[in-house]
């Protein structure tokens, strides 16, 4: 797991609760990294979830909802760093369907050891689109986060609908339908 | 946790953060630099590169336009429509073409002939529907100059729009018509060979060198047991296959040895003989298989040769034994030429003859050897040789010194290479000694048949001299019985006669049976109705059965034929026997004759002959005795019976001579029921005029009437006549004779003189006088008493036509009732129609076979009737009451002879009924009324008797 995605996490967690609160989580036991974390590092992936189960429990929430706020904090950042790329694509259904063909290919030429989930999408029509997740991370609330805040970014009014392909969550199918 | 902590943390963590950025970011520079120095040589060396690859394309560009242009192979390109946009010039001469504008803008499927268009079309389209990159297949087309096909295979390449669409291809092809052609014809060879191999009568099994089935059939698998196909073989390993089938073979070891040797030595092996545990004997071949010197495989063949094997053991079996035949039998053998000159003579016909060969050689053969007497014989042989014939013949030859030996000779012609006879061969063999045998045995026979005839004369004379004194016995017996006798005389004679009866059985019994266990009981075959004899056997017995009340019948089914071929002698004894048998033990009810078909053939029929009875019944412990010789049931049953025990041994002895059997159902009290089962040839069913019923005594007589006061008498011709089959009606004296005489039709009567109420002379004398009866001509045989002339001549003066003298002999009646005058008129079919209008039926029964008869009786009702009718109309009228009915009874039977058979029913109505009640009034009417109506029914009596003498006078 990328660096960025701890520094972001942390990030986060800092904006929305203190440093106090990102204090506490580097305490926890079991982060091989002993909690120094930096955007260039790479970093189990095991770490992030024990991050990510301490906030869960600290904030009361369940793990996928904190996810799903991470993912449209992530976008948030992406837009500041990358907003030329995600502008190219013009509408929301585009660039949700350039992920996997553009960026996760420009995200490899970067970051060649960088671990991406699968994304296949297909148009049933003008209005909706289907996007299948596929990831052995099983971060699929994750993605969540991250179409809603593209959707929201383009100013369209979508439903998003998620359906659990496999209930171990390496495979979830996302429906977008635009209003 | 303070303010001052925590941000303290922070800072050491941005620290450490800050320092592993630092390191990560210092690798990453350094493999950076690297990078970036292997980027900069390999841009040196790029330029290089691509002059060189550059240079390496045009030639390559080059040498594929010298391919495409010098190819042998076709190469084609076409548009997305399979229009051909290119061609190499080979295609051009290969489809016979002068230019490439006969061909640009064609689709290829044109070049295809019509019949295969179609499967190409397919194939083509489901290529591009499944955006195949490349196909094979192999395609004919036509040339378009000598319309030849020619088959390719090609290679073709598609090559796709974006939207999946084909945009072009382009092929490759090659001309393979040699090879496709050259494939076809290989693989109807293969096919050939293939069946051939299969239904080949050898077990075929080909190998390859890895010893795996290439090929098998059916005659293999069945010989080594397999119980797969042939083709399912194909591919099995059979390393261990000799091991698999060793146990087949008699002896395993050698057979798994031997085919190791052969695989090894991988030299042609032929005829091999192998013998299995089940008898077969195989011959088995083993052709290896070599292409250019390198080993490919191996056939075997196995051929059954049992077949062979024992006809080779059997030839040799009988070449050995007639080598020992040769070898044992003495044979002499002499060669003579055509002029019968001694040529050569063996050593063992030297021995033969006694001579030394130099004696022999150019002496003439039939001057040395031959005696007299056979001159002739061998004049012809000589001359059958001449002609080429051989022969085998039996003389007597001459040896050294005289002696003779008998020779049996086979003389043979011998020819030269043109095939001239050169002379001829004989083979001598001596059977003198065969000879002396023969003789011996012609003498024993000659002895033997001597010692039969004997035997034969002695039961002749037995039977003669034994009856005869018998008969005499009985005959005086009877006579005694005339004579007046008191009360105790009387049972002495009745002693006397049931002796001598008994006796008189006993001595027939005895003749019958041993002349059927001497072999002396010849069986004639005649043809026999059967319902005939039946009836015959039936109606003598009813006649006799005295007062007990016997039904006899007879149930011959249908289906059993009319006429068989038997002897009528023996058939008849059997039903005798049987029928006796069983009216001796039955008090009251049936005696039955029946018979059914068992098996019927177009020749032959199987005939159940069963006589059954409603008796006293057989205890089933009694059965198995009663058909031996002096058996009966017991003791009591010969006192309280009678009988000589011989009769039912009769019939089981004749049913065995005529290959029957008999058998016997019958429970005590239940009736008895013998079964003959006998099979006969069916005889002929042309109707050939029978003379008599009585076939089996040879009397032409059909029925007898036996006038006789004395019981003695009438119990000795009754059971003569049943003996032979005779019908017969017994009359007590003269006036019953006349009685019977009225109501039947006799052949013969036998007239006793001496009888109360009616003697001899007055029955004969009225029944001679009798008006229209058909016995008034019957011959009739005088019986008298003594041989006096007196009493002979006056039987003849009152008409009676023989005379025997009492006692008699059976032979003696016999001989007088054989007498051609007595004898019924030979019957024969009359050929008259009678008219419809009379009772036609009644007339052909009267007259039958005698139309003369018919015409006299006619003749004589014509000129009498009006008299009598007149006679009767004044009786009637002068109210005579029974004078008018004697007349009515003496002239019914008128009406009846010339079948106006109404007419006699009125009248015989009128007689019984007067007789009964008187002439009553309407008796008189009905009278009246017959004589009224009677002129036209005379009428056409009239005109029957004018029809009658015109057929007998043409």
């Amino acid at each position: 797991m990328k660096g960025i995605v701890f520094t972001e996490f942390l990030t986060m967690v800092e904006e929305n609760d203190g440093y106090s609160m990102v204090d506490g989580l580097l305490d926890c036991e079991g982060l091989e990294s002993g909690g120094i974390y930096t955007s260039v590092g790479t970093y189990s992936t095991a770490e992030l979830f024990i991050l990510l189960e301490a906030y869960s429990s600290a904030r009361r929430e369940p793990v996928s909802k904190i996810l799903e706020s991470f993912g449209k904090h992530m976008f948030s950042v992406f837009k500041t760093h990358y907003s030329q790329m995600i502008d190219s694509a013009g509408d929301a259904f585009s660039f949700l369907e350039s992920i996997e063909s553009y960026i996760h290919i420009e995200v490899r030429k970067l970051y060649p050891d960088a671990e991406l989930p699968t994304f296949v999408t297909r148009r049933l029509g003008a209005n909706r689109l289907e996007m299948t997740y596929h990831s052995s991370r099983k971060m699929a609330d994750l993605a969540h986060g991250l179409i809603r805040a593209a959707v929201d970014h383009f100013g369209m009014t979508a439903h998003i609908t998620v359906e659990l392909m496999k209930p171990d969550g390496s495979q979830v199918r996302f429906l977008i339908e635009s209003k | 946790m303070t303010e001052i902590d925590l941000l303290r943390r922070r800072l050491e963590r941005e620290q450490r953060a800050r320092k592993q950025a630092e390191s990560i970011l210092e690798a990453k520079a350094l493999e950076l630099y690297q990078a970036n120095m292997a980027l900069q040589k390999l841009n040196e060396s790029l330029e290089s590169i691509v002059t060189d690859r550059t240079r390496e394309l045009e030639q390559s560009e080059l040498r594929f336009r010298q391919i495409v242009e010098s190819a042998t192979d076709f190469i084609y390109e076409a548009d997305g429509s399979g229009k051909i946009t290119l061609v190499n010039p080979v295609v051009l001469s290969s489809l016979g073409l002068k230019s490439e504008e006969e061909i640009l803008g064609k689709r290829f499927i044109d070049l295809v002939p019509d019949e295969y268009q179609k499967s190409a079309m397919v194939f083509h389209e489901r290529c591009v529907a499944s955006q195949l990159g490349s196909s094979t297949n192999i395609i004919p087309v036509k040339n378009e100059f000598t319309g030849e096909l020619m088959w390719v295979e090609q290679s073709v390449s598609y090559f796709y729009q974006e939207d999946g669409k084909l945009e072009r291809l382009n092929a490759v092809a090659r001309d393979i018509t040699k090879r496709v052609l050259s494939e076809k014809a290989l693989l109807k060879t293969q096919l050939r060979l293939t069946s051939l191999i299969s239904n080949l009568n050898a077990g075929i099994l080909v190998e390859d060198e890895q010893r795996h089935i290439v090929l098998t059939n059916e005659k293999f698998t069945s010989i080594f047991g397999i119980p797969l196909k042939p083709a399912d073989l194909v591919g099995y390993d059979c390393s261990n296959s000799a091991e698999e089938s060793k146990h087949l073979f008699e002896d395993p070891i050698t057979f798994v040895s031997r085919i190791e040797e052969i695989l090894m030595a991988k030299q042609l092996v032929t005829h091999e003989e192998l013998r299995m545990t089940n008898g077969t004997v195989l011959w088995r071949d083993y052709i290896p298989i070599f292409e250019n010197d390198t080993y490919t495989g191996h056939l075997w063949y196995y051929e059954d040769i049992t077949a062979q094997k024992s006809q080779e053991l059997l030839i040799r079996l009988s070449e050995e034994k007639y080598r020992g035949m040769m070898e044992g039998i003495e044979l002499g053998l002499m060669e003579v030429d055509v002029n019968g000159i001694i040529v050569k003579a063996y050593k063992r016909f030297c021995e033969m003859t006694g001579y030394q060969e130099e004696e022999l050689l150019g002496k003439k053969a039939n001057e040395v050897f031959l005696p007299e007497e056979y001159v002739e014989v061998m004049k012809n042989q000589d001359r059958d040789r001449l002609k080429g014939k051989a022969g085998i013949y039996e003389i007597e030859i001459l040896k050294k010194g005289g002696d003779r030996i008998w020779v049996i000779i086979s003389g043979a012609p011998y020819y030269d290479e043109r095939g001239v006879i050169q002379g001829s061969m004989g083979i001598h063999y001596d059977i003198t000694g065969r000879k002396t045998l023969e003789k011996e045995l012609m003498k024993a026979r000659a002895r033997a048949e001597k010692a039969m005839m004997v035997e034969k004369q002695f039961l002749a004379n037995m039977s003669h001299e034994i009856r005869n004194p018998i008969n005499a016995i009985v005959g005086v017996t009877n006579l005694l019985y005339d004579t007046h006798l008191d009360q105790e005389q009387m049972d002495f004679v009745k002693t006397l006669k049931f002796s001598t009866d008994i006796l008189m059985g006993l001595i027939s019994g005895i003749l019958d049976l041993s002349k059927i266990e001497s072999g002396l009981y010849e069986l004639a075959e005649q043809r026999v109705d059967i319902r005939s004899l039946a009836a015959a056997v039936m109606s003598t017995f009813e006649f006799n059965s005295g007062n007990r009340q016997i039904k006899f019948l007879t149930e011959i089914e249908p289906d059993v034929p009319t006429f068989i071929m038997a002897d009528p002698t023996a058939l008849n004894q059997i039903l005798m026997n049987l029928v006796g048998n069983s009216v001796k033990f039955t008090e009251k009810g049936f005696v039955v004759i029946a018979a059914k078909n068992l098996a019927l053939s177009t020749s032959t029929v199987k005939i159940e002959l069963s006589v059954w009875d409603t008796g006293i019944g057989i205890p089933k412990e009694k059965q198995e005795i009663v058909f031996e010789n002096f058996k009966q049931a017991d003791k009591e049953t010969k006192l309280k019976y009678g009988g000589t025990g011989l009769g039912l041994s009769i019939v089981r002895q004749l049913v065995h001579i005529m290959n029957g059997s008999v058998l016997l159902e019958s429970e005590d009290g239940q009736g008895t029921t013998f079964k003959v089962i006998l099979e006969f040839p069916i005889g002929s069913n042309i109707v050939k005029t029978e003379p008599s019923v009585a076939l089996q005594s040879g009397l032409a007589i059909r029925r007898v009437l036996i006038v006789e006061d004395n019981v003695m008498n009438q119990e000795y011709l009754s059971a003569l006549f049943r003996k032979w089959g005779v019908l017969f009606d017994v009359a007590n004296n003269g006036e019953e004779a006349l009685s019977f005489v009225e109501k039947q039709v006799y052949t013969c009567i036998l007239m006793d003189i001496r009888m109360p109420k009616m003697d001899g002379y007055e029955a004969t004398i009225r029944i001679r006088n009798a008006v229209n009866n058909a016995n008034s001509t019957v011959p009739i045989i005088a019986l008298t008493a003594s041989a006096l002339i007196d009493e002979r001549n006056k039987a003849l003066e009152v008409g009676m036509n023989y005379h025997l003298t009492k006692p008699f002999t059976p032979e003696q009646l016999f001989a007088v009732l054989s007498n051609k005058l007595v004898q019924e008129k030979e019957k024969r079919p009359i050929g008259f129609e009678f008219s419809a209008e009379l009772d036609k039926e009644h007339l052909l029964m009267l007259y039958e076979g005698d139309l003369e008869r018919a015409a006299i009786i006619f003749q004589i009702f014509v000129g009498g009737i009006d008299a009598e009718i007149a006679s009767m109309k004044k009786l009637l009228a002068e109210h005579a009451e029974p004078e008018f009915i004697r007349k009515v009874h003496k002239t019914s039977p008128n009406f009846s002879m010339v079948g106006l058979t109404a007419e006699t029913e009125i009248l015989i109505k009128i007689e019984t009924e007067g007789k009964k009640a008187g002439l009553t009034e309407e008796l008189a009417e009905q009278f009246e009324s017959l004589t009224s109506q009677v002129a036209p029914r005379l009428e056409i009596v009239r005109k029957e008797l004018e029809r009658i003498n015109n057929y007998l006078q043409s």
